[in-house]
């Protein structure tokens, strides 16, 4: 069984583009760079840069995840 | 131990950039928190801000009823309460808007007897007021979970904007399926074309929850919507159809006319 990627870095540059504009600006820019300057991994940041949307979500955990909180049609 | 309380929060689409300040101290000085956050970033994001934090993710079931789902989040978070914690229900969007489960917890917390509350935050429809440029000042906004839309007798007033939510599940009734009915789509577009030509024009919204991904705005024509992607996320927007129609009996009454209102003369 492959060992499960460490994405902790990864997962703290996400939070930390929604919440500092400039940081967005320049990840925009050169997504490389800042992603290398976060210490994600090569391999993780191949993954990003690859902009399969599929992969991505697959290298963050979200495959597992329902993700919306659906609302029934009557309750 | 103190008596237990239950605060809901809502952390808004965004995940890390559109909660508000106190929605976010009460997650940091909860003793426990339970979320359902739309990606697993926001979960790390959570276990940051608070190390005692679970998800509620694993309540989930593919075939699972999903009221059974949100009774158990409910009973998940009151039995914490029960015990006397201070609880925190830490939910993406607003967590009040299309969910069950965060309503229901603060009306068992509170006929129990325990202090509880709801804190606001961005949901998909602020989102898109900002990224489509509406406002609902204009013409009006009407909002309507799709497959509701469809089942019951809901009227549409096609001056206004009109969103229909969960247009990705259009059509689905059991509330065990995550899937859209095939013919969901098509019988959604006949209906409204009671109201609206087959080229008018609609707006697909997805907001991107995470910065590294695109909101989806795609515009199409009504007739064209059995031709595209839908997916859970998917919000639809029916841009207005004529113009405001004065209520010249009302305006009488103010003794004035439509001419009069908001006039700088």
């Amino acid at each position: 069984m492959p060992t499960k990627p460490n994405t902790k870095a990864l997962k703290g540059l996400i939070v930390r583009l929604g919440q500092e504009p400039d940081l967005l600006q320049a990840y925009s820019n050169s997504p490389k760079e800042v992603m290398l300057g976060a210490g994600v991994p090569s391999k993780q940041i191949d993954t990003i840069m690859s902009g399969s949307k599929r992969e991505i979500e697959n290298l963050l955990g979200n495959a597992y995840f329902v993700s919306h909180i659906i609302s029934t049609t009557k309750t | 131990m103190g008596k237990g309380s239950i605060v809901i929060v809502s952390t808004g689409m965004l995940i890390g950039g559109d909660i508000t300040v106190r929605c976010q101290e009460t997650i940091k000085q909860a003793d426990v928190v339970f979320s359902l956050m739309s990606s697993a970033v926001g979960d790390s994001w959570l276990d940051e801000l608070n190390p005692n934090h679970k998800s509620l993710q694993y309540l989930y079931g593919k075939t699972k009823h999903r009221m059974d789902t949100y009774e158990e989040m409910v009973e998940v978070m009151m039995q914490e309460v029960r015990k006397g914690k201070k609880v925190c229900g830490a939910f993406y969007g607003h967590a009040g808007v299309f969910a069950w489960a965060p309503h229901e917890a603060i009306r068992v917390a509170k006929k129990e007897g325990f202090e509880a509350k709801m804190l606001p935050g961005v949901s998909a429809d602020m989102a898109l007021f900002a990224d489509l440029g509406i406002d609902p000042a204009t013409k009006g906004v009407q909002a309507f979970e799709a497959t509701q839309f469809l089942f019951y007798k809901h009227q549409i007033n096609p001056v206004s904007h009109v969103i229909l939510w969960q247009i990705g599940l259009i059509g689905e009734h059991s509330a065990k399926s995550f899937d859209i009915p095939e013919k969901g789509p098509q019988i959604l577009v006949d209906y409204l074309s009671q109201w609206y030509p087959l080229d008018h024009s609609i707006a697909l919204y997805e907001c991107a929850v995470l910065p590294i991904f695109e909101t989806r705005i795609e515009k199409i024509k009504l007739g064209d919507l059995v031709n595209v992607d839908l997916n859970l996320i998917t919000t639809m927007v029916i841009e207005p159809l004529g113009e405001l129609e004065p209520n010249e009996k009302i305006l009488g009454k103010f003794g004035i006319t439509e001419k009069m209102v908001g006039s700088r003369d």
